[in-house]
């Protein structure tokens, strides 16, 4: 019964990527906010590193904010963007076709890519960034200087795991393109260290 | 008595939706035996096809429903053949 019902998923699926192209879009919205997140939240950490914000429930406090923040903002930006682009690509279609698209398998497709866009939008940087706060979870009563340490490792992590995703998609090389991004995240540590220092 | 037998339609359809699939739905629909979609032109957001339908007793009406509900446009219905025998 499951695997019928996700056969018949599955099959919808690709229906509905055919007409829309979406599968496309929500894997570049995936690589594009984990990674948003992942950094923004480097950036949070990174800034009470600096600070020197030594409570692991204050960390955990300003990290589960930027990242429902982060989270929020994907979801309802992309959920108006993508809406507003379907919309325009919905009339212009309906002028070619000379009828009304309403209640039609192609008015579902759009709508169906427009939500699950929406969704990757939101969640792949609340997720990212939660996986590199996760430490303040598990080193809450423990030696804060692990848990900065730990986060900045997995940081790191997710970074290359972004990276070779992106390669394994554009058939380039998995191990060149996660260090791409890591030097990305690299880059940005360089720049806030060297910024808070001056500061 | 003899209902419908071919039908020849004019329809627009996305140029994104699988044509297979609009024939798969069009030939599991009441009546149909057959379907031919044949492409004629490629516009910029539309193809042109010919749809091609026999059955002993086409519903054009449940026909018609697969167009509306998948978003194809019937534009014009080219050629209807009825009676015993197939004629032309």
């Amino acid at each position: 019964m499951i695997t019928f019902l996700l056969k018949k998923a599955e099959k919808k699926f690709n229906l509905y990527d055919a007409m829309t192209g979406m599968s496309e879009i929500i894997r570049r919205t995936f690589v594009n906010n984990s990674f948003d997140g992942a950094l923004t939240m480097l950036g949070v950490l990174l800034g009470s590193y600096v600070a020197g914000i030594d409570s692991p429930l204050l960390v955990i406090k300003l990290g589960l904010a930027t990242s429902i923040a982060v989270g929020i903002s994907g979801l309802t930006g992309a959920l108006f963007a993508e809406s507003a682009e379907r919309k325009r690509q919905l009339k212009e279609m309906e002028s070619a076709l000379h009828r009304n698209l309403d209640n039609t398998e192609y008015k579902k497709a759009h709508d169906t890519a427009t939500i699950l866009t929406a969704l990757m939008d939101g969640f792949s940087p609340f997720i990212a960034s939660l996986i590199i706060l996760l430490p303040f979870f598990l080193f809450s009563q423990g030696d804060i200087g692990v848990a900065y340490q730990a986060s900045a490792v997995l940081s790191f992590v997710v970074f290359f795991l972004i990276g070779a995703f992106l390669g394994r998609t554009s058939g380039d090389s998995m191990l060149f393109m996660g260090l791409k991004l890591m030097g990305a995240g690299l880059f940005c540590m360089a720049v806030i260290l060297l910024l808070e220092g001056i500061g | 008595m003899s209902g419908i037998k071919r039908l020849v339609l004019d329809v627009l359809i996305p140029n994104n939706m699988p044509i297979d699939e609009l024939s798969l739905k069009l030939s599991t629909t009441k009546g149909v035996e057959g379907v031919d979609i044949l492409i004629q032109e490629v516009e910029r957001k539309v193809e042109a096809a010919k749809i091609t339908i026999e059955g002993d007793h086409l519903d054009f009406a449940a026909i018609r429903e697969v167009f509306d509900q998948t978003g194809a446009s019937l534009q014009s219905v080219d050629r209807v053949t009825c009676g015993k025998r197939i004629v032309g």
